[in-house]
């Protein structure tokens, strides 16, 4: 409505207290702060205190090529593929913080991004890969196995 | 990472939802938690294709009983029989598509007919099995119990199959129909069929003001149209475009038996018809020659110039046998019809580098280009073609002139997928080429390449570029310069690769089997070999068959063994690899990969 609005600055603040200062349009990518700053709560600096600041800087960096308009189609493809190239800690904490802050597009990305690492493998494979402990009885693993086998054996 | 950790709804919602059903059941057995995620995720989904894995009755069972909100569901019934399949049938099914039918009988549509009254799209191949008669009872039963079908495809197969079967079927057949594909039918019975489709008269004085058809119409509003016939003459076509003007799809094929007669063919004139198919986009006109060497002998250029004149809005192409039409009658249709998509020809004696030559001055926005068996194209063609930058496929199958240089012009094509260069004559230095570029290639055919060797192999799969790790499918069957090393290159460097053939490569011995079936091995990120062409490698010997039981080949699904030693009996070693694997399916009859060709001469021994 008023034309101070487009040059509003919203101010974030990481769970390391490192601040970041983005224009308003990039800050409305996540769904979580755009609820904020609608309600009027983003006059001050806002607290995540669950992002650290080396995931937040990397939204705030989607969320700036995705507002950008001088960005082309193909290169934004080219961009979201590169970015998703993370090691696994990273993009955890990514899938937290777009979950977290409700970036829609980003979300959805690396959740492909995580199915696309579990496609294709065996049982003991995605164990190994997400250190998760084999908690079935033998029988119980026998059993299971019968049912899925054809799948992967 | 602990994935347990991720919000419960995240997980089971979006992640699981994303995988294909082979994963799922990987996940299912990492640990209880996943095996609960899993077990709420699977009556979520609502749909099912399992089209290129052919399970055995156990398995199907173990799979589908856990996806109780399925509503869509493919199969490829190759090893099913009707009790099997019968109890997954229900109202709940809107979509049922039946691949590779070839232990069930007739009674299966009765069957569906009772059980299934939501129906709304049908797909059935069948092996001709019994008399026409039966087939028209049981499918007069479906007809009455799917009461609101809308789209219905019956194709029977088998040596000569009878072809009355699909006689009277017009009598009752839903108004609600809007696609209908049927094989095979007599030409005369397709002209019955056809008269009772009729459009209503009024409604197609009035075609172009209609946008949506009021659904207490009287007659028929079908779309799609598909026939496989004995013989397609000017009579069919004409009366085609005049009882259904507002067909989107026609697609027509004829095996005639013998040359067809002067008044009964197809000629210019019905090829002029089409054009009062205002909305045609998709046209597909094949005479084929397995039955006897024919043609569509009375259409020359003429008719080509009247076609591209009247349906300038066609968007997929494909014709084939027209071997009296020149460059210029191909030309005429890819100037005239400026939304053309897809494009295919087929046996076309005259097709030269002449009819593309002027293909960079049109705004052809060409997805899809095959021209098969088009002795006369050469790698300027292909220089032409890949001007067009969303080009997906490109077939060139037995087009014997094609060489290197063409691989040089699609090297930067981004969305090019898959790339059929059978029979061409390309070598070492073009698999370089091609393992350098950047096309994301999946599908990959060079098949009787001869001059292709180990070397090349190599060079294609170690050059840097996208296609080793894209390459999912490598067809090099027929070809003599293969040998072990070029296996083994595939078995360590493929890691995208889940089909493979080697047909007919004599020099492969044992040591590829075991190179295959360590293929997981070799690298983490290797995708699981799941079907295997081995048909007639005489260089195989009874041992490599040690080589095939567990915990060798994980997720092989299809293999195909025949003519080689392995099968020389029916030895213990084999019924062992049966049983410790009986969702593997094999194959000793030679079929090309999944039985896709020959499933309807299978018998009962696949089940």
């Amino acid at each position: 409505m008023s034309s101070s609005k487009s040059n509003k600055i919203v101010k974030l603040e990481s769970s390391d207290n490192k601040t970041f200062e983005v224009e308003e349009a990039v800050a409305v990518q996540s769904e979580t702060l755009k609820n904020m700053v609608d309600d009027g709560c983003a006059n001050d600096t806002i607290p995540l205190p669950n992002v650290n600041g080396k995931i937040l800087e990397m939204v705030l960096g989607w969320c700036k090529k995705h507002v950008d308009e001088t960005v082309t189609g193909d290169e934004l493809n080219k961009y979201e593929a590169d970015f998703l190239d993370l090691d696994q800690a990273d993009l955890y904490g990514l899938l937290m913080a777009a979950n977290f802050l409700n970036v829609k597009g980003l979300l959805d990305r690396v959740l492909q991004r995580v199915a696309d690492m579990i496609k294709g493998k065996k049982p003991e494979e995605i164990r190994r890969i997400f250190n998760i402990k084999n908690d079935f009885t033998p029988e119980e693993e026998e059993e299971i196995r019968l049912e899925n086998a054809w799948a992967f054996d | 990472m602990e994935l347990e950790a991720v919000p419960f709804g995240v997980m089971v919602k979006e992640v699981l939802l994303k995988l294909d059903t082979e994963t799922l059941c990987s996940v299912a057995c990492v640990s209880r938690a996943l095996r609960f995620s899993v077990s709420q995720a699977l009556p979520l989904l609502s749909s099912l294709h399992l089209s290129a894995f052919s399970p055995d009755a156990q398995t199907l069972a173990h799979i589908l009983y856990r996806c109780s909100g399925l509503n869509c569901l493919t199969l490829n019934c190759l090893r099913l029989d009707d009790s099997s399949l019968g109890r997954f049938l229900g109202p709940h099914l809107q979509e049922l598509n039946l691949l590779s039918c070839s232990l069930l009988s007739y009674q299966i549509l009765a069957s569906i007919g009772e059980t299934c009254p939501n129906l709304r799209v049908l797909m059935l191949e069948l092996v001709e099995q019994e008399s026409p008669e039966v087939f028209k009872s049981n499918l007069a039963r479906m007809l009455s119990g799917c009461l609101y079908l809308e789209s219905l495809c019956l194709k029977i197969r088998g040596t000569d199959v009878d072809a009355s079967a699909f006689q009277s079927v017009q009598f009752f057949l839903p108004k609600t129909l809007r696609i209908l594909k049927l094989h095979p039918v007599l030409e005369q019975d397709g002209i019955q069929l056809i008269s009772k489709l009729q459009v209503d008269r009024t409604f197609s004085e009035t075609a172009d003001f209609c946008i949506t058809f009021s659904p207490l119409t009287a007659g028929f509003s079908l779309q799609c149209l598909s026939l496989v016939l004995d013989i397609i003459s000017d009579e069919l076509i004409i009366l085609i475009t005049n009882s259904l003007p507002l067909l989107i799809e026609l697609d027509l094929e004829d095996r005639p038996h013998k040359e067809p007669l002067l008044h009964h063919d197809l000629t210019n004139n019905g090829l002029q018809s089409l054009g009062f198919c205002h909305r045609l986009t998709s046209l597909s006109l094949i005479r084929s020659r397995r039955n006897h060497q024919v043609s569509f002998k009375r259409i020359n250029d003429m008719g080509m110039f009247l076609l591209s004149e009247g349906c300038k809005g066609l968007e997929s192409v494909r014709l084939c046998g027209f071997s009296r039409v020149s460059d210029a009658g191909f030309a005429s249709i890819l100037h005239s019809c400026q939304r053309l998509k897809k494009f295919e020809v087929r046996n076309a004696l005259f097709l030269s580098d002449l009819a593309f030559h002027d293909l960079t001055g049109v705004p052809c926005p060409l997805v899809e280009v095959r021209l098969l068996s088009c002795s006369l194209i050469t790698s300027e063609t292909v220089k032409k073609l890949a001007c067009s930058r969303s080009l997906e496929v490109l077939d060139l199958c037995g087009c014997k002139s094609i060489a290197n240089s063409c691989l040089s012009s699609i090297s930067c094509l981004h969305r090019l997928t898959s790339v059929n260069l059978s029979g061409a004559d390309v070598t070492n230095y073009g698999l370089s080429i091609l393992g350098q570029g950047s096309p994301p290639i999946t599908h990959l055919c060079i098949r009787g390449c001869k001059r292709v060797t180990d070397e090349g192999l190599s060079l294609l799969l170690h050059g840097g570029g996208t296609i080793s790790k894209s390459l999912s499918a490598l067809d090099l069957g027929h070809m003599p310069g293969i040998s072990d090393k070029a296996i083994l290159t595939i078995a360590k460097a493929g890691i995208g690769i889940t089909e493979l053939c080697i047909r007919y490569c004599f020099n492969v011995t044992d040591s590829s089997v075991e190179a295959l079936a360590m293929k997981r091995r070799f690298q983490d990120e290797s995708k699981l070999l799941r079907r295997l062409d081995l048909f007639n490698c005489i260089g195989l010997s009874v041992e490599s068959m040690r080589s095939l039981k567990r915990p060798s080949f994980p997720g092989l699904h299809w293999l195909g063994i025949g003519h080689t030693r392995l099968t020389g009996k029916r030895t213990a070693v084999l019924t062992e690899i049966c049983r410790e694997r009986p969702w593997l399916t094999l194959c000793l009859d030679g079929c090309e990969m999944g039985c896709h060709d020959g499933w309807q001469f299978h018998g009962p021994d696949y089940r």
